[in-house]
């Protein structure tokens, strides 16, 4: 599981070309929209497209989005959830 | 009447100046950091705290830490947050961002996240929503720095009343050897600083060239 939580951030950082950042400054349990991480609607875009591509799943509820994206937990527990 | 009359360009002066530069970053031509991985560097330095840094691409990344190191010489806010003006210029226009984009789009699906930035006057932007300045802007492209002019447009500001101060940027961001400048402006009214002119512009534009020889 971590290393799931690993690889996502890594990915993260690349789909969303946050250059100059590090998987160690995006904490598992903290917020990735808003405050946290500081995303925004167009980074959601990226978030579905990433999960889409090296998941092959699909999220297409927005309320399923905000649950799913919250943190790198919710992602990672969410990809465990329905690739396993 | 008098009001309408022309500013000489001696009426305004220079009060700060910031540099940053593949290798080091510089307030008044002191040295503020010197490290590798020069921009992640200056923000950590700067303690700014901003997430959203990360996101934007480089000539916002460092259209934002310019602007911060300049407050720490200067004290915006004896300004109206109407009162600042960004006058920014550059050659390679946002052509780092445009590369990019179409890789993306090569790629198969254009990213939003790099589109956004597809515009070189969206540095200024940036710095708006950073600093919470709602005074005037223009971004220009020339090829090399158009000194006379950017006096002009800011004793154009001054004079109308636009802007009380200004930030005057030259930013290319193509390469890695890239380059960025700012400089504060104020009426000299306010005490001390070195005259505007175009040639003291022009000169703290180049300094790039001087600080990367000597590196």
């Amino acid at each position: 599981m971590d290393d799931l939580k690993e690889k996502l951030k890594v990915q993260v950082i690349e789909h969303l070309n946050l250059e100059d950042m590090q998987p160690s400054d995006i904490p598992n349990d903290e917020p990735l929209f808003g405050e946290g991480l500081g995303l925004d609607s167009i980074d959601a875009l990226e978030l579905i497209v990433m999960l889409e591509k090296h998941y092959g799943l699909k999220v297409t509820n927005p309320e399923d989005g905000r649950r799913v994206f919250y943190t790198i937990d919710t992602m990672a527990d969410y990809i465990k959830e329905h690739t396993s | 009447m008098a009001d309408a009359m022309p500013q000489q360009s001696s009426d305004m002066t220079i009060k700060a100046t910031a540099h940053i530069t593949p290798k080091k970053a510089l307030i008044n031509d002191e040295v503020f950091v010197e490290a590798p991985g020069i921009v992640r560097a200056t923000y950590e330095k700067l303690e700014m705290g901003y997430p959203k840094f990360f996101k934007m691409d480089r000539m916002c990344k460092l259209g934002v830490l310019g602007v911060d190191m300049l407050l720490r010489s200067v004290d915006a806010t004896r300004f109206a947050d109407d009162e600042i003006g960004l006058l920014f210029s550059n050659s390679d226009s946002s052509l780092e961002s445009d590369v990019k984009h179409q890789q993306s789009i090569d790629e198969g699906a254009a990213s939003p996240a790099i589109f956004v930035y597809t515009l070189p006057n969206i540095v200024l932007g940036e710095i708006g929503i950073r600093q919470k300045w709602y005074g005037e802007q223009l971004f220009t492209v020339t090829p090399e720095p158009d000194a006379e002019f950017l006096v002009q447009v800011v004793q154009s500001w001054f004079q109308m009343n636009k802007a009380k101060a200004c930030v005057v940027g030259w930013i290319n961001s193509l390469s890695d050897d890239f380059e960025a400048a700012f400089i504060w402006i104020e009426n000299q009214e306010n005490g001390g600083g070195i005259p505007l002119t175009a040639l003291n512009l022009k000169q703290i534009i180049s300094t790039h060239g001087r600080l990367e020889r000597e590196a």
